[in-house]
């Protein structure tokens, strides 16, 4: 039982379950001290409590099974996920804030374009991929948004 | 009456702009599901804005194409190359790919097609007949009843997803807290904003579910084109398939119908388990494909040539998988529950066209859902026709570079998004809830029961607190109805059964 738990700090499940825990208590804290106004009946609170108390007991649960020798494997290639995750949020934003200045077709086309470069090894040697698919991918979304479904975008000083 | 509403359904299924749609859809979802790392249900996340501004029975039609194609299309990769297009396509890989390698994939891709639109139809018929008398027993629902079957489908969802129950369970308590956002709808006090005044109208439904759902695996399968990780598996898979075809030989390869008929028991086996398991929230359809093809395993004449290419394990897994399609939407008519994640993404359709999944789901919307009842029908039959004519070339799609195409569906995700709410705030929301989502997929978090929790904890509070407010504070006020304890006995019963069948299967 002993080795059981002193093993468990290895355990990838013992920090996720840390962190399920944390996350109720903090929120049960929260209830118990923020500014919370009453309601009707049970209140406003009630049901995020009743959540958060079902996250500590959940939490406890993964902690349990990580006891009993069952816990997932550390995450492969987690930096590189991770990184893109980011990558991805600016690139969308960018790409959101230049469809503001420079307008869809070139906002888009340039992302779509650099996306292919990024991802794609020798990126001019496969321009059918990297460059003429992204413009012909950008007409056809500006034909679906634009002119099909016209729907609302940022207008732009371009097009 | 009812004749009306249908004779006006058939104009709405039948109409040329209708049918085309489907068959868009139809190709869209075989052609999506047959890549790995993409599918049928990223495919619907993504178009889910668009629909926004379809008529509701062209919506419709065209999220049913990509549904049912993509139950189909992931069996294509499976087979073809052993990597399952769709997490239901799994089973299918086991006996579809050793068929494959001993020379017969078009046996293989036929048996699965075929298994396939017989699962998924009479499935589909299944829904039409329950979900009407279902629904008007959901009329007599009050708050204690209504509220043990949100806990129910809860219940049910945390538990059955992949087995993990505790960490099921923290992301159904997760997709609560997220839906709890903004504005308590009782007494109109804010929750949860943490002081950002664009918070106070809440969480939209589209971002939060094409984030979590469909962003979230666009980045895990961006960051493994940007290793070359994909690009690997789908060189490994198109050698392989190069040393096949010296020794291939296509006259040999067509199914006979002795050899379709022989598949049948399997067939069948998996649709009744299919339909059943589908019904069930957060069964899912890996689980369908699974447990029929270890029953057909039992059932059959020839167990022992299960896993070397058992056209037999074929059929079985692919109709487990096709059959879940349409009793998995039996709860989101009957009660406005989604049992799963396709059948969340078809609850949010019906919200953004103004229609609200539930028991008066189908009086209020007569003609448009007996038309969608029509379309799940013959969506198969275009299914049937198009992939039977087009699976040469479905099998060359499946070799497409993801690399490609996840920049596409990027753009698609956030400029939909934006324009299904108007909100530069949708799209921050859109790609938090992508980063979650991977963080979630990551450490192992089953996604279902977060979007269930989200879909289903304002009905839930709201049926809690009038519940509480009729009991007059008395908690066991509910347990006075006879149906909440039938139900919370039922969820009892069938998580107890279910990991005994869990436990048996690993």
């Amino acid at each position: 039982m002993r080795s059981a738990i002193s093993t468990a700090f290895t355990r990838l499940d013992f920090y996720t379950g840390l962190v399920t825990i944390l996350v109720g208590a903090i929120g049960l804290l929260d209830i118990a001290y923020g500014s919370w106004r009453p309601g009707p009946g049970l209140g406003p609170h009630a049901f995020p409590q009743l959540a958060y108390i079902t996250l500590i007991i959940a939490g406890l649960a993964i902690w349990v099974d990580v006891i009993r020798g069952k816990s997932d494997e550390h995450p492969e290639n987690l930096r590189a996920i991770l990184i893109t995750g980011v990558g991805l949020v600016a690139i969308g934003m960018g790409m959101f804030w230049l469809i503001g200045k420079l307008g869809l077709i070139v906002s888009v086309a340039a992302t779509l374009i650099g996306s292919s470069f990024l991802l794609t090894r020798d990126p001019l040697r496969h321009w059918p991929s990297t460059i003429v698919v992204p413009i012909i991918a950008t007409a056809v979304i500006w034909l679906l948004f634009v002119q099909l479904i016209n729907i609302p975008l940022p207008r732009g000083l371009l097009f | 009456m009812m004749l009306e509403a249908f004779v006006d359904a058939l104009h709405l299924a039948f109409s040329p702009e209708v049918i085309l749609y489907v068959a868009i859809g139809v190709f869209m979802g075989v052609t999506l599901g047959a890549i790995p790392g993409l599918s049928g249900d990223m495919a619907i996340a993504i178009l889910l804005p668009i629909v926004f501004f379809l008529e509701p029975a062209a919506a419709l039609g065209l999220l049913t194409g990509i549904y049912k194609g993509g139950m189909f299309g992931g069996s294509i990769s499976a087979i073809s190359f052993g990597v399952p297009g769709t997490p239901g396509s799994a089973a299918t890989a086991i006996d579809g790919y050793q068929a494959k390698l001993k020379g017969y994939p078009n046996k293989a891709l036929n048996t699965a097609l075929y298994s396939s639109v017989i699962g998924d139809t009479t499935s589909d018929f299944v829904l039409i007949f329950l979900a009407l008398p279902l629904a008007i027993v959901a009329l007599t629902f009050g708050p204690v009843e209504f509220f043990a079957l949100y806990a129910f489908s809860l219940l049910l969802i945390s538990a059955l997803t992949k087995g993990k129950v505790a960490k099921g369970v923290a992301m159904a308590a997760l997709g609560i807290l997220l839906a709890m956002i903004g504005r308590d709808p009782i007494g109109g006090s804010l929750r949860l904003t943490f002081g950002i005044p664009e918070l106070a109208g809440g969480l939209a439904l589209i971002p939060v579910l094409v984030g979590i759902f469909a962003v979230s695996e666009l980045i895990i399968q961006l960051a493994k084109a940007w290793m070359e990780r994909a690009r690997r598996i789908v060189d490994d898979t198109k050698q392989q398939a190069q040393s096949l075809l010296g020794d291939y030989d296509a006259s040999k390869d067509k199914l006979s119908f002795a050899e379709f008929r022989a598949t049948m028991r399997a067939t069948w086996i998996g649709t009744t388990m299919g339909t059943l398991i589908g019904a069930l929230p957060g069964a899912g359809s890996s689980l369908a494909a699974f447990i029929s093809y270890g029953l057909a395993q039992r059932f059959s004449r020839k167990p022992d040539e299960f896993g070397k290419g058992s056209l037999e394990g074929v059929a079985a897994a692919e109709a487990g998988n096709s059959a879940t399609s349409g009793s998995t939407l039996i709860p989101l008519f009957a009660f406005g529950i989604p049992g799963s994640a396709t059948a969340a993404l078809f609850g949010a359709a019906f919200i953004l066209m103004g229609m609200t999944p539930g028991p008066s789901l189908i009086n209020d919307h007569t003609e448009v859902i007996y038309a969608l009842f029509l379309i799940l029908i013959y969506a198969n039959i275009i299914n049937l026709g198009l992939s039977h004519f087009l699976l040469p070339l479905y099998s060359k799609i499946a070799m497409i570079k993801s690399r490609i195409l996840l920049p596409i569906v990027c753009v698609l995700a956030i400029l939909g998004t934006f324009a299904a709410g108007n909100s530069v705030i949708d799209v921050w929301v859109l790609l938090f809830a992508g980063l979650l989502g991977v963080v979630l997929r990551i450490y192992n978090f089953p996604l279902a029961p977060l979007i269930l929790g989200f879909i289903v904890a304002p009905g839930a509070e709201r049926a809690l607190r009038q519940s509480l407010l009729i009991g007059r504070g008395e908690w066991t006020h509910l347990l006075s109805s006879p149906i909440a304890l039938g139900l919370y006995a039922v969820a009892a019963i069938m998580i107890f059964t279910f990991t005994i069948v869990m436990r048996e299967r690993k």
